[in-house]
């Protein structure tokens, strides 16, 4: 039995959350979910949703059939055949296969219940026991004789039985769960089976007290001869609602009451009990036993001596107003509408009324009549009497519209604004139910019920609007519009939500309404811009444009207005028109609105940087980044003081990192640490912007700190400490199975960085670049034993090397060897110690290895490499280039080296036409050739071919092979007079005129570009 | 009503903003956007594509260049995608090709200035239209041309061996068994295991449609014994085992096809479509070459209500049903399941 101490049961009214989740408890399905084997359960309500009734009884009957069945359900098959059954009589065609069908699921359930013991069990007795109700109505349906009463009267009373036995049975077992102290944290199955149990109990005791109630009304004279009955379901009920109020099935129980206490023609209690239901809380499990509360309270109204019709009207109609579209064709409703239709009716009869009235309230009546008349079920004859009493047949009804007509403008707003406000609630219902996976079929109802309540909404408002005559308040008017545009923007349907707000900004100017309008205007131009794409859009921009400045003009000050000039900026930034962006941004009040432009043009501009430095123009990358540092600096400041969004950290970052490019790593320190904006401190708590931030974040912090380490007024201890503890935050940031995958381009990236800071630096603080990271990635190496941190150590020396080389020197030497040497032994310990490597660290040890002039074990590395991966041009072009140096250190044998770096060597056995490991640069440049993407490696293996062609051919001394050369420069200059750009083509150029001087011509070079 | 109206207003400054706001808060600091969708990450990789080929990309992230596989790719939206090619690919991608071939089709694929997202275009309309043929809703030939003009003309796609096994499928509709299993074995230069295993696979099934059983038997064993890594690896195993069941029910070696799928059935997945369907089909062949009609129309059955999305498989147990219901007294069914396939397959209705 439940406990009263619950937490459920301790406030008063019942808690609303609680009652639906018990509600929902009890129709919780109680079968499992089968990740494998036979998905019996599944096929089941398949087979019984296609109406393949009869082949669902030859599976049950050959489930032993299929591996993989849970054992519950091989247990439970004669309750699954009821099931199917009781499906099978829902559709039949005839009354007699109907029955068949219903003594069938019985025959089935009263199988499953002589087992001793199974979870189930009480979900057959309700089955059951419902069945048994479900006969007997279909017993009191149509015209009723005694025996028809009587046979109806026994399966209630039968169904009653069945359900004392659940409540028995499950008191017992809730008893005996009680006793055991269930904690449902660490015996999640036992909790869920009791409150199963529970809700299950309560449904008991409620249907039984319903079937004694019912049973009861199978006499002609309830109250005289159904008395003990109805006592008895009174007793239930009481219960019920006295103990359990805080259940559904307890606050249900109220309503029952009144229903008993009506049959007994106690009216006041009944009246009591009808209103204390009504009194419960909103919520949904509720609603359709208040509609019948409802019902019940108008039948007491309108049987007093006096009919109160007024009263039954004010009590009926605007609970019938709140009906949702699904519950328009619930039973309860039409019994509402029947109710509440003669109410109206009786309103009508009355002599005392104003004949309009009179008028007004017949109409209402009969189209409540019409619209219950339209749904099947127990109130039709009554309503179809009443009609036929008024003189009208069903055949007169004419086809109700969609949306019904309004009578009037204030009657279309308030019915618009109603199914707004459902709409609403369904939207929030819909929001709550798609978190769980698997209400499909409910989402699906919801959303349709959400489209058409909008829908509606939108045909009666237009509707009404077309109703608006010179007398209408304008203020309403244009409330009406707003809600239009409103909704029609939610129906998606932006066109015309455009035009509705953008009039309405038009016709109210400087007042928030109009504002509004335009908002929504702006918005929807907004969505038909993003739809339309890359289409021809020029029109959508101009209206947007259009309305944008209309609203900035009209609203200066308004904040929400400045939305429009965003939107402008946006515009004009997505064009590249940075100086109308830039005017634009200025034109904005101070504020946080403002400052979010001037992040996002400051975060476009490094991005501009970034490609002016990549296409060669350092000048204007450098002019864009005092930009964009100055922009991102102000939108930065300009932040309010509360949190800032995940965007302002990916600024704060971004800023940091054009701090490190102007070699201000103090203020770049000082943004990452900013306790307003600064991505270190507060990530945790706002969350990355992105899945890569966190890793870009702490390799930025990283590279800050060690180039705070050349400063003289850093605290290099302190520093180091903190560098090491970046590097850590840095692995923690990539987590996953993949993590070393993904941690292995970032500590390559972040190399290259370091190799692009030690590059750009000048001499002085180059040393002392080097100088810092050398101590830092000696603590890192001596500290761990991460294969992926190791990699990174010998890329980072590697890389760190080759920036110390001088111009032009192919072998490193001093401070260069020293390094590349340490990342070469950092090399091998890795290869040494640890497996399943990447190619990654073959490739920079075959690398390091030509670096420091050892060729021969460069190209043993890199041809390992290429028999696993040939396509990897990276080695490609790195195993040339060592044949290639190494030939010049090798006089006697250049030309056979050179030779291997131009056509390649190294046949692969398992290759079907034995095609050379080392592809060599002609190779190379063929396989790069015609794709733009290598243009550059393209004209860069041109160029070592004719240089290799021409060194062998010197080394040969082949004037042939060096006329071979020329033509292989003449050749890439006809077919690509540019020669992959400026700095390419002065290669050639060079190149060619020291062969024409070693052939004893005038150096002319290249011919001019025509 | 006030109140209503501050909130619709609310709700619609909070949609203004965050579209405005979107453009830039998600928007890392590249030259170009790209944007590589893996399939075991909810979120893209974003940057520049730098290299192409038949095994994967090469994207550069930031300062970072990472090597994608193309059978680990879900999808690469481009940056200045025209709507038509982000809408296209998201319905192919979701296998609504008819919706997807319109849109496709609509494109000009000269229009598109890189030649990565020409391929990209042209591969999803040649998808879709093979799809489309292959549900018996296009004409099979002209989507292998079209298949076969796309292997020809981007031999470096990253959508290669798709392409490649489109083209075996297409051939295995049109009853041209030598030209699938040749399509089919080229997946073995793929360079994934799983391609390797797809390839014998897909062979087998080749092999089976041609009739020449224990060659396809064999096939399948080879796949079957493999000891696998990968999900994939042993999705493909299960498929091949559903194939050599198929095989023993056209030996009539039944007994030990049903046991066989029986094993299959206890490790159900049946979240994954086409297996579920494979193994089901492959019972329904077994119980009917057993004389179990019963047995039989129950498992296609399974096909038909449970597992219809993949149109091959839910086309061949419609046929069968069709053929079926009237041999188990219901010939109203076997009328219906012919309409049914009539209506979603014209071309497999026969």
């Amino acid at each position: 039995m439940p406990s009263k101490d619950g937490a459920l049961r301790a406030q008063k009214p019942p808690q609303i959350a609680a009652i639906c989740v018990l509600y929902a408890l009890a129709f919780w399905p109680t079968a499992n979910i089968r990740a494998e084997g036979e998905p019996a359960e599944d096929f089941l309500k398949r087979l019984r949703a296609a109406g393949y009734f009869d082949i669902a009884i030859t599976y049950l009957d050959r489930l032993d059939d299929y591996p993989g069945v849970d054992a519950k359900l091989r247990e439970a098959i004669a309750l699954e055949k009821a099931h199917t059954f009781i499906d099978s009589a829902v559709v039949a065609r005839t009354a007699t296969a109907r029955d068949e069908s219903f003594l069938a699921a019985e025959q089935q359930l009263t199988e499953f219940l002589k087992l001793p013991s199974h979870p189930r069990l009480s979900e057959a007795r309700l089955q059951l026991g419902k069945l048994q109700m479900v006969r007997a109505a279909q017993l009191m349906a149509g015209k009723v004789d005694d025996e028809k009463r009587k046979a109806a009267r026994e399966s209630y009373l039968a169904a009653a039985k069945t359900f004392d036995e659940i409540v028995n049975n499950l008191r017992e077992e809730l008893k005996a769960m009680q006793g055991q102290k269930i904690d449902a944290a660490k015996e999640p199955e036992k909790a869920a089976q009791r409150d199963t149990y529970r809700a299950e109990f309560l449904q008991g005791q409620l249907n039984a007290g319903e079937s004694r109630r019912l049973a009861a009304r199978t006499f002609d004279d309830p109250a005289k001869d159904g008395k003990n009955l109805l006592d008895e379901a009174l007793v239930s009920f009481t219960d019920l609602s006295d103990k359990y109020d805080g259940y559904v099935q307890g606050a249900i129980a109220m309503l029952y009451r009144g229903q008993v206490m009506q049959d007994l023609g106690d009216r006041e209690k009944a009246l009591d009990s009808y209103i204390r239901m009504l009194e419960q809380p909103e919520a949904d499990p509720l609603r359709d036993a208040k509609f019948q509360a409802t019902s019940g309270l108008i039948q007491l109204y309108l049987t007093d001596k006096e009919p109160k019709f007024d009263q039954a009207i004010d009590r009926g109609q605007p609970i019938l107003d709140t009906a949702r579209p699904d519950e328009k064709r619930s039973q309860s409703v039409q019994q509402l509408r029947v109710d509440l239709a003669k109410a109206y009716l009786a309103k009508a009869a009355d002599k005392s009324q104003k004949p309009p009235d009179a008028k007004r309230a017949q109409t209402n009546g009969r189209q409540l009549l019409f619209a219950a008349s339209k749904v099947p079920g127990t109130h039709l004859s009554e309503a179809e009497t009443i009609l036929a009493d008024l003189g009208i047949s069903k055949e007169d009804e004419v086809e109700l519209p969609k949306a019904e007509d309004p009578k009037s403008f204030a009657e279309a707003l308030q019915s618009a604004i109603q199914l707004y406000e459902a709409a609403e609630a369904l939207q929030k219902n819909l929001t709550t139910i798609e978190k769980d996976a698997k209400a499909i079929e409910q989402v699906k109802e919801l959303q349709k019920q959400l489209t058409e309540t909008r829908a509606i909404a939108v045909m009666i408002l237009s509707r009404g609007m077309s109703m608006v005559t010179v007398e209408t308040d304008v203020e309403s008017i244009n409330q009406a519009r707003q809600l239009l545009a409103y909704l029609l923007f939610q129906e998606k349907r932006y066109r015309e939500s455009a035009v509705v707000g953008s009039f309405l900004a038009l016709q109210s100017p400087g007042n928030d309404t109009g504002l509004r309008g335009g908002l929504i205007g702006l918005t929807s131009l907004q969505y038909l811009l993003t739809e339309a794409g890359d289409q021809d859009n020029t029109g959508l921009i101009g209206q947007l444009r259009d309305l944008g400045e209309y609203l900035t003009k009209t609203w200066p000050n308004d904040p929400q207005a400045a939305v429009a000039q965003g939107i402008m900026i946006r515009l004009a930034l997505g064009k590249d028109r940075w100086d109308e962006a830039k005017q634009l941004v200025a034109k904005m009040p101070s504020g946080s609105e403002r400052a979010s432009y001037e992040r996002l043009m400051g975060q476009l501009l490094w991005n501009k940087s970034v490609m002016s430095r990549q296409d060669g123009d350092e000048e204007q990358a450098k002019s864009l980044l005092n930009e964009a540092q100055a922009s991102l600096d102000a939108g930065l400041k300009g932040t309010d003081g509360k949190l800032v969004d995940p965007e302002a950290l990916q600024a704060a970052l971004v800023l940091a990192k054009i701090y490190m490019r102007l070699e201000k790593d103090k203020e770049a320190l000082e943004t990452l640490d900013n306790s307003k904006f600064g991505p270190l401190k507060l990530v945790d708590k706002q969350g990355a912007p992105s899945e890569t931030f966190k890793s870009d974040l702490y390799a930025t912090e990283l590279q800050a700190v060690v180039s705070r380490m050349t400063s003289p007024e850093g605290d290099a201890e302190k520093l180091l400490d903190r560098a090491t503890s970046a590097m850590e935050n840095l692995r923690k940031s990539i987590t996953g199975d993949d993590a070393q995958a993904k941690l292995v381009p970032i500590y390559m990236g972040m190399a290259r960085n370091i190799r692009e800071q030690l590059d750009s630096a000048p001499p002085d603080r180059k040393t002392k670049l080097i100088d810092a990271f050398r101590v830092f990635l000696d603590r890192i190496a001596q500290s761990s034993q991460d294969p992926d941190t190791l990699l990174w150590v010998g890329q980072t020396l590697s890389q760190m090397g080759e920036s110390a080389m001088a111009p032009g020197e192919s072998v490193a030497s001093g401070q260069a060897k020293d390094l590349v040497t340490s990342a070469v032994e950092t090399f091998e310990n890795l290869k040494a110690n640890a497996k399943d490597l990447p190619l990654t660290v073959d490739y920079q040890l075959g690398r390091s290895y030509r670096l420091l002039g050892r060729y021969k074990d460069a190209v043993e590395v890199l041809a390992n490499i290429l028999t696993q991966k040939p396509m990897m041009l990276d080695a490609q072009v790195e195993a040339a280039t060592a044949y290639e140096q190494w030939a010049g250190t090798d006089p006697a044998r250049a030309g056979l080296i050179y030779k291997a770096a131009l056509a390649g060597t190294r046949p692969n056995p398992n290759h079907p036409k034995k095609e050379n490991t080392i592809w060599g640069w002609g190779v190379i440049s063929q396989r790069t050739s015609g794709n733009p993407k290598f243009s550059e490696m393209f004209f860069d293996a041109r160029y070592h071919v004719a240089k290799c062609r021409f060194l062998m051919g010197s080394a040969n001394k082949s004037e042939q092979e060096m006329e071979r050369a020329v033509s292989d420069i003449t050749q890439v200059a006809a077919l690509y007079p540019e020669m992959g750009g400026a700095a390419k083509r002065q290669e050639f150029d060079a190149l060619l005129k020291e062969i024409q001087k070693r052939l004893g011509r005038k150096p002319e070079g290249l011919p001019p570009m025509k | 009503m006030n109140t209503t109206f501050q909130q619709i207003a609310s709700l619609v400054l909070r949609c203004c903003l965050a579209m405005v706001l979107s453009a830039f808060a998600c928007a890392p600091a590249f030259a170009q956007l790209d944007r590589v969708y893996t399939l075991n990450s909810s979120t893209a990789i974003s940057g520049q594509i730098q290299n192409v080929t038949k095994s994967g990309v090469t994207i550069k992230s930031g300062g970072n260049t990472q090597d994608i596989a193309a059978d680990q790719i879900k999808k690469i939206l481009f940056e200045g995608d025209p709507a038509p090619l982000t809408n296209g690919r998201e319905f192919a991608l979701d296998g609504q090709y008819d919706q997807a071939l319109p849109l496709l089709t609509s494109l000009d694929p000269t229009s598109l200035k890189r030649e990565i997202v020409q391929a990209d275009a042209i591969y999803y309309r040649i998808l879709s239209q093979g799809e489309l043929a292959l549900a018996g809703k296009g004409d099979k030939k002209a989507a292998a041309a079209g298949a076969l003009a796309f292997v020809g003309k981007f031999s470096d796609s990253w959508h290669f061996y798709s392409a490649a096994k489109l083209l075996g499928d297409l051939a295995l509709a049109t009853d041209s068994y030598d030209a699938a299993m040749k399509y089919y074995g080229s997946l073995r230069s793929a360079p994934s295991v799983e391609s390797k295993i797809q390839s014998v696979y897909l062979t087998g099934l080749a092999l089976l449609k041609k009739g020449e059983l224990d060659a396809a038997s064999i096939e399948f064993d080879k796949v079957a014994g493999l000891s696998v890594q990968s999900v994939e690896a042993a999705r493909l195993q299960k498929l091949a085992k559903a194939g050599k069941a198929m095989a023993m029910a056209k030996i009539g070696k039944t007994k030990e096809g049903i046991e066989l799928v029986k094993t299959l059935i206890t490790d159900l997945n049946a979240t994954d479509v086409e297996v579920a369907a494979a193994i089901y089909n492959a019972q329904g062949a077994n119980y009917e070459a057993a004389g179990d009609l019963e047995g039989a129309v129950m498992a296609y059955l399974h096909t038909h209500l449970m597992f219809s999305s993949d149109p091959r498989m839910h086309a061949e147990a419609l046929a069968k049903l069709a053929q079926l219901w009237p041999q188990v007294g219901k010939p109203e069914r076997a009328a219906e399941a012919k309409q049914e396939l009539q209506q979603r397959y014209p071309g497999l209705a026969g």
